[in-house]
């Protein structure tokens, strides 16, 4: 399963035209359209928090909702830990791959959920940070045209 | 006595016991009184929640009905800059 970041998202929803990545943030979306596909509650949390910011509260609350009735989306959650003690010992691994804490927190989802194979986000430095591959859409789109 | 209504619920036998522990250290007066106030307590529960909370609740317990792409929902912000986060 693909995994899509909050960047990909938020591009998407606040229709960021003028932004250079655009057009091919929309195609990737596009072809992935009709397959099912995975948003951590972390990336969708940040996505609601960017919604909310420039378009109203209102409006993030909406599209919360409307990823988790998503028929082509699963919202991935983390294993819930019984202590913060655990949850340091989970996180520090990433944060001492130099993640901030956000992408240890998304780094976490994506390990407890082994289904995914690929992380798509325009933040290629987190390339071999995460456990999982990552792709940018337009690389997606180049892979997907080759094969 | 304020308006009641019988309710017939089925509750297992191990949580009978326990209320009716309860009942008999003296903190409520009878099975009745007791369920009562865990009610009160799960509507206290439940009133101080979003629906976005009780959503994910229904989400991870597999009972939230699917419908739909939220990918259809798209926003245009105003004149504000937006500008994502760097890579880093």
């Amino acid at each position: 399963m693909i995994v899509i970041a909050s960047d990909v998202l938020i591009l998407h929803h606040l229709m960021l035209r003028s932004d250079s990545r655009w057009a091919d943030n929309e195609e990737a979306l596009r072809r992935l359209k009709g397959s099912m596909k995975g948003v951590t509650i972390y990336g969708l949390l940040d996505l609601v928090g960017a919604v909310s910011r420039y378009v109203g509260e209102k409006n993030g609350r909406e599209l919360y909702l409307s990823y988790l009735r998503s028929e082509e989306h699963r919202i991935l959650f983390p294993h819930h830990p019984d202590s913060w003690e655990e949850h340091i010992e989970d996180v520090m691994k990433y944060l001492g791959r130099g993640l901030s804490y956000k992408d240890a927190l998304e780094a976490l989802v994506l390990d407890n959920n082994p289904e995914v194979q690929l992380y798509l986000t325009w933040r290629t430095a987190l390339a071999d940070r995460i456990p999982v591959k990552t792709r940018t859409p337009r690389e997606l789109l180049q892979q997907r045209t080759i094969t | 006595m304020a308006d009641t209504v019988l309710l017939q619920v089925r509750i297992s036998s191990a949580l009978v016991r326990r209320i009716d522990e309860l009942c008999n250290e003296g903190l409520f007066r009878n099975r009745s009184e007791a369920i009562s106030d865990a009610i009160r307590l799960l509507l206290a529960k439940y009133s101080k929640t979003s629906p976005e909370a009780r959503a994910t609740a229904l989400y991870l317990s597999g009972r939230l009905g699917r419908v739909g792409n939220p990918e259809d929902l798209v926003f245009t912000p105003g004149a504000s800059r937006i500008e994502l986060e760097e890579d880093k």
